[in-house]
């Protein structure tokens, strides 16, 4: 049976693991394109 | 300043003002400058044999990690990826997998090839032009099928590292591009011999629709403007039409048809002429010389194979296309 303060110590390194984790990309920005030009 | 830009992309030239998208629903006009919507941003991704592209003389019997993006550069109204190739970027359930992770999850999975299909891989140039580039220095293969409606100068910038290319040769009638798919033949008859010039290993998918583009006289015409232009090696794959999208009110291809037009290639002076989308003797590869069976197939799988280092193994006849 888990205790009280084991719980808590877990949550703990958890929550601080996950701050550290590599975060992950939750989508690439629009890319300019290659080919077009302006209009005047 | 004036914030219209002008896509150089494909004969659409769609020319947008300011927070417009394109017609491919790919790209976007914000502030002045044209964006892609969908880099590194695929809707599809599979592994596929090659033969399903269809590719039946590029690396037969392997695997090829396939991407597609959402939107299209025309609108067939027979278009079998209709719910993706039709729809806006935003419309889809996309992956976040960026050039580098196509490129890692292609070794991953023993695939030999990228191939960029499914819609239309014009509309996600940039995506598919750096996950090229990529592939190329780990020795992966790029593919495309496309329906060749692009402008010749991106099209020559992606040859460098295209391996082999499918086109679709919808018809050959400007009459049919421009009432079934809202576009231009020329520009891809264009195409066709700019991928021929750059070298890229070529093969051509032609859909019989019944009634629409079954006509045997336009199919003889058809394949004397392949031979004159790209040669007698280039294969040619005549798909079975089924219904789908907007054209549900035809019939499927019967099989007579098919091998119909098949015998009218071969009569043209094509040398591989297939039929796709139902199992007939038509999906084997055949020695032009010894008329022998290279190549067995059931369906997209390889049951035999007798080309060895390119050769027909018993009569030692080269057969063209990329074989290791």
């Amino acid at each position: 049976m888990m205790t009280r303060r084991e719980f808590f110590r877990f949550f703990i390194i958890g929550g601080i693991l996950s701050l550290l984790g590599k975060k992950v990309n939750a989508g690439q920005k629009p890319k300019e394109a290659m080919f077009w030009r302006r209009i005047d | 300043m004036a914030k219209t830009v002008q896509c150089e992309l494909c004969p659409n030239a769609c020319v947008l003002e300011n927070g417009q998208h394109s017609r491919c629903r790919a790209r976007m006009n914000k502030d002045g400058v044209l964006y892609s919507l969908v880099y590194g941003k695929p809707c599809a991704v599979h592994v596929d044999p090659i033969e399903k592209k269809p590719f039946f003389h590029f690396l037969p019997g392997t695997t090829a990690f396939s991407i597609a993006t959402a939107g299209c550069v025309l609108s067939c109204k027979f278009c079998q990826n209709w719910q993706i190739s039709q729809a806006r970027p935003e419309d889809t359930d996309n992956y976040d997998l960026p050039p580098d992770n196509v490129v890692r999850q292609a070794i991953f999975y023993d695939c030999r090839s990228i191939t960029y299909t499914y819609t239309e891989p014009t509309v996600f140039y940039e995506y598919m032009y750096d996950t090229a580039i990529i592939a190329k220095k780990y020795k992966i293969k790029n593919t495309m099928h496309s329906c060749g409606y692009i402008k010749e100068k991106p099209l020559r910038k992606l040859s460098k590292y295209m391996d082999a290319a499918d086109i679709d040769l919808k018809a050959f009638t400007e009459d049919f591009y421009n009432r079934i798919c809202s576009g231009s033949l020329k520009p891809v008859l264009n195409s066709l011999v700019v991928l021929k010039e750059e070298g890229v290993w070529l093969e051509i998918t032609n859909l019989v629709i019944p009634t629409l583009n079954d006509d045997m006289k336009t199919v003889k015409e058809m394949c004397k403007w392949i031979l004159k232009n790209l040669g007698p090696d280039v294969p040619i794959h005549f798909s079975r039409f089924f219904p789908h999208y907007k054209l549900t009110n035809l019939p499927p291809t019967p099989l007579e048809t098919l091998t119909e037009t098949r015998k009218t290639a071969m009569d043209a002076g094509l040398k591989f002429v297939y039929i796709g989308n139902i199992r007939h003797e038509g999906e084997n590869t055949f020695c032009p010389k010894c008329k022998k069976m290279l190549i067995e197939r059931i369906g997209y799988f390889v049951k035999q194979n007798n080309i060895s280092n390119g050769k027909c193994r018993f009569c030692s006849t080269s057969i063209p296309g990329v074989w290791s």
